[in-house]
């Protein structure tokens, strides 16, 4: 250890030494490593996706970026850091659809007006998820079934209580004029146990992403009856989209995107959103989040901003519609 | 049989070598670290493998979890601080041994039934996988809260001396669960304002707290005396192996299957399948008073049951694509960015790679042997350190290692709030272990009971209206009378007092 | 006395959990759990106020020999304080030197030598950065200290 310290100063001395004459511009940003904050625990999408724009990042600014989980509280620790952040340029963080949720409730006063917008990279619309062999092969059949049937007849799951797929099912039923109440929420963590409870019989519909219900839908335990998106998804082209089924504009979807703690100067955002475009463009992102089965989405700036302040605005006015809201 | 040939010659090559040994040793670095999880060790691997072949890039991060799992017990033989979560069940036991100078021989049996128990999964993995992933997919919410129950009703078990102190450490374990933002209902619970707190008690720097901080302030209260006995020099670890294997193959086997059949159920990990087994190790044992100082047969069955459920994380996974545990979601992301989808088309069209797998698997289990041992050599050092020198580098570690846990100096505030916590339950006497349990199974045990409530409208039959609940249910129940029983025996020959103290 | 202090905990955490809303039109919501666990901490106080009362009572924490060493608990208290220091300052004076200076203080609390001291808490700090920062990727705080090389 001590041999490798010494041989450690012994190469920064060496460095500074020599540093002065041939890196003038040792002041241009970034000239030191970055931080990324993911809100969300290792092994999510979330995680995964932050973690090939830190990859990609490195190698387009120069500099080491590390990636950070900061969990815990449906997302509200680690977006609260990301707000509180130096805004230098150096720590940033990936944001995530529930910015626009979790102040409605009540849990913080954090919303998307406390960031730097600087990329939209992805966004997964919801699909409305049943068991294979359910009797409901379409979307049609089932919203009448629902209509038609007693409340509790069918019961939901794949995220918390008030989490983003809850506000899709329940934004879907308020728009066909069927009260959501008619159909509980059960909580869970996350996609994934949800899935496997309907596989087990426990609920009847998940209304999670294509991208999550993916392996069970190949493996045959699990049909998509409809997607809550403007156009089909490109995993899945046979699902159709709910408006193309129903004629419901019903739109919702979980996105992510690399924001800055707001105040972050001009110079160092353009340059960030100039970076993030090349990792946006580049062949190693594309490939991984087709490899993940991730949609992906752009919009920079102030396009980033509108599209962060109508989300806000949309996921609001369902929650206050179903009572998620406070 | 061509499949399997061509698996062979995915693997045996070079770099695939060199990649799978180099992940073991960081995922030994990873594990014997507390603090840090073989999830992280996982993690961090995830950008390197964008830039490897699929199977070295499997293979990295399956060796590296294995090895974080056996290596988390290494500092909790030495200092009995827990690596990681898994290792706490038998942390106190291997402890023991320690201070009796058995450093060698547990650590020995430590990567030896390791790494049998991780071949047992793996077997079972490669033989059985379909099966298994059928009857793990019958899991609704109602099969997961009778496991959780059954895992609690361990913890009785575990501090069978007292069970009333086990009682309040379990209790204390769940009332800390309940922290946070993190319940069916998704309201902030004892959070009392705080952001932080939103997040809940994560069980990192609490374990950290109750066992390692707790113990550096006993030990500096005593002005860090020297080791009370010089260790045996078992010399050749290896040495022990047959007899261990002799005596306890019942417990080893029973060990393995506990494990298997845990961890292919999605959501209950190595962790629960520690406890659960270093329970029934104590409870059929013939010579149940010898467990607590320092007794090798509880160390064999968990340490086995632990590693094999890691093998057998796999089958839900690879079968339908459901995650495990959080280890094998990670993996999972990384197979199909690799391109191998998992669920039953793997099997078929795809059996040179699955293959490939599974032989990384059985490779990464005999690794750890050569390589357990190598760290077990090096890290027996740490005992001939002087205690006062050793404590504070500790105490430094864990800040740190608490820190690493959310990267945040929340995660060090909780860490010195469980050291205070741990330190007077110790000095009462009441028992460690029970509440670490509580904090991991407390919130699946809550989870499922409000959802199958929520199900159910509120009506208790829920509980047993389903086939593989009910026996569930009945086992537990069983379990519960057959323990009020004995007390009421006991009671009568008038020794209750013994029987609560 | 014990057996009082958890009874009343129980009853103090049963009360809180009251507090705790509903999820809308269900039975069982946020309360429940807790309340069940208050229930069981009163029992447990319960069943050791009992036990108490039919033996002799003990005093309220059982301190074993040690305590009663004179300088025990105030070294256990300058550890105590090493951690909260570190909480408090770390961010502004970084890692390294707050690992100094707390490996110092401990290790001359416990009467190691002092130029073992200084040598090895030096050694001990750089080593656990090295590790910590550089292979596992800890964002450990930089504070005061320049940026290493490595």
């Amino acid at each position: 250890m001590l041999r490798r310290s010494v041989l450690g100063l012994t190469a920064a001395g060496a460095l500074a030494a020599v540093l002065p004459f041939t890196a003038p511009a040792m002041a241009q940003y970034p000239d030191r490593p970055l931080t990324i904050i993911v809100p969300w625990g290792a092994g999510g999408g979330t995680d995964a996706t932050a973690r090939i724009i830190g990859s990609v990042l490195e190698k387009e600014l120069g500099q080491p970026v590390n990636v950070v989980n900061r969990t815990g509280g449906s997302g509200v620790v680690g977006h609260s850091a990301i707000a509180e952040a130096e805004p230098d340029g150096y720590t940033l963080g990936i944001a995530t659809v529930e910015i626009g949720m979790m102040h409605w409730q009540g849990l913080t006063d954090l919303t998307w007006e406390n960031y730097t917008p600087l990329a939209l990279m992805n966004e997964d619309p919801a699909g409305v998820q049943v068991a294979a062999d359910s009797e409901y092969d379409t979307i049609e059949a089932l919203l009448d079934a629902i209509e038609a049937g007693e409340p509790s007849t069918f019961r939901a799951s794949g995220t918390g209580q008030g989490g983003i797929w809850h506000l899709a099912i329940a934004g879907m039923l308020n728009d066909r004029g069927i009260d959501p109440a008619k159909v509980p929420w059960v909580p869970s963590e996350g996609a994934a146990p949800g899935l496997q409870d309907l596989v087990a019989g426990g609920v009847n519909i998940v209304p999670c992403s294509l991208v999550e219900a993916r392996a069970l839908i190949d493996a045959g335990r699990v049909k998509s009856l409809a997607i809550m998106s403007s156009s089909r998804a490109d995993l899945f082209p046979d699902v159709p989209t709910l408006e193309e089924a129903v004629g419901s504009d019903w739109q919702i979807g979980a996105w992510r995107g690399i924001v800055g703690p707001s105040g972050l100067p001009e110079d160092v955002a353009t340059r960030l959103t100039e970076a993030l475009e090349a990792v946006y463009n580049s062949e190693e992102y594309a490939s991984f989040m087709q490899g993940q089965g991730f949609g992906v989405r752009w919009a920079a700036g102030q396009e980033f901003a509108d599209f962060m302040a109508q989300s806000n605005t949309a996921l609001g006015d369902t929650m206050k519609a179903v009572g998620l809201a406070q | 049989m061509n499949a399997i040939l061509a698996a062979f010659e995915l693997v045996f090559t070079w770099d695939v070598m060199l990649t799978l040994v180099s992940a073991a040793l960081f995922g030994l670095l990873v594990g014997a670290v507390p603090g840090l999880t073989a999830t992280m060790a996982t993690a961090l691997l995830v950008p390197l493998t964008f830039f490897m072949d699929p199977i070295p890039a499997v293979g990295a991060m399956v060796t590296c979890a294995a090895m974080a799992i056996f290596a988390g017990d290494i500092p909790g033989a030495l200092l009995r601080i827990p690596g990681t979560p898994a290792s706490a069940a038998y942390v106190d036991e291997a402890y023991a041994m320690t201070k009796r100078g058995e450093a060698e021989t547990v650590l020995g049996a430590c990567v030896l039934f390791s790494a049998i128990g991780g071949l047992f999964g793996t077997a079972v993995l490669i033989f059985a996988a379909p099966a298994l992933a059928e009857v793990a997919l019958k899991f609704s919410s109602q099969e997961y809260f009778w496991m959780a129950l059954l895992g609690l009703t361990c913890a009785a078990f575990i501090g069978a001396s007292s069970p009333v102190r086990g009682l309040v450490s379990l209790l204390i374990g769940l009332l800390i669960s309940t922290v946070g933002l993190n319940n069916p209902a998704g309201v902030p619970r004892f959070t009392f304002g705080s952001t932080e707190m939103l997040a809940g008690i994560d069980f990192i720097p609490a374990m950290i707290g109750l066992f390692a901080v707790s113990e550096v302030f006993r030990t500096i209260a005593a002005g860090a005396p020297p080791w009370d006995t010089v260790q045996t020099r078992v010399g050749n670890i290896f040495r022990n192996w047959g007899g261990m294997v002799r005596t306890y193959w019942r417990q080893q086997l029973r060990g393995n299957v506990l494990g298997t059949a845990i961890g292919a159920i999605p959501g209950a990990g190595a962790d629960v399948a520690a406890y659960v087994s270093y329970a029934v190790s104590r409870r059929f044992s013939k010579t149940p008073e010898k467990f607590g100082t320092g007794h090798v047969e509880g160390i064999i069955e968990s340490t086995s049951a632990n590693n094999s459920s890691l093998s057998s994380a796999w089958v839900p996974a690879l079968v339908f694509g459901i995650p495990g545990d959080t280890i094998t979601a990670i993996v999972i992301g990384v197979l199909y960015v690799k391109g191998i989808n998992p669920g039953p088309t793997l099997f078929l069209f795809n059996p040179q790679t699955i293959y490939a797998v599974f032989l990384i698997f059985i490779l990464a289990n005999l690794l750890m042997i050569p390589l357990g041992w190598l760290v077990i050599k090096f890290a027996k050092h740490l005992l001939r350190t002087p205690r006062q020198v050793l404590m504070p580098i500790i105490l430094v570690f864990c800040i740190v290692g608490a820190f690493a846990s959310n990267n945040a100096a929340y995660g060090i505030i909780l860490m010195l709030a469980f050291g205070v916590l741990g330190f007077f339950m110790e000095e009462n006497q009441i028992p460690i272990a029970p509440c670490i349990l509580g904090i991991v199974i407390g919130p699946i045990l809550e989870r499922n009971f409000v959802t199958t409530m929520i199900k159910a409208d509120g009506s208790f039959i829920a509980f047993f209206d389903r086939p593989i609940a009910a026996g569930l249910g009945l086992f537990v129940l069983a379990i519960w009378l057959s323990m009020l029983v004995s007390a009421i025996r006991n009671r009568r020959r008038g020794d209750l007092d013994e029987a609560l103290s | 006395m014990f057996g009082v202090l958890l009874l009343l905990f129980g009853v103090a955490v049963g009360l809180y959990a009251q507090t705790f809303p509903d999820i809308p039109g269900q039975r069982y919501g946020a309360a429940a759990f807790p309340t069940a666990i208050a229930i069981g901490f009163a029992g447990c106080g319960l069943a050791m106020l009992v036990r108490g009362l039919r033996t002799a009572s003990g005093p309220l924490f059982t301190r074993t020999e040690w305590t009663r060493k004179p300088g025990a608990l105030t070294s256990v208290l300058v550890t105590i304080l090493c951690v909260v220091a570190y909480i408090l300052l770390a961010r502004r004076v970084g890692f390294i030197p707050m690992a100094v200076v707390i490996l110092i203080v401990l290790f001359r609390m416990l009467r190691v030598p002092w130029w073992q001291s200084l040598l090895l808490a030096v050694l001990a700090a750089f080593a656990c950065d090295y590790v910590f920062r550089s292979i596992l990727l800890v964002p450990l705080p930089f504070g005061l200290m320049p940026r290493l090389p490595w």
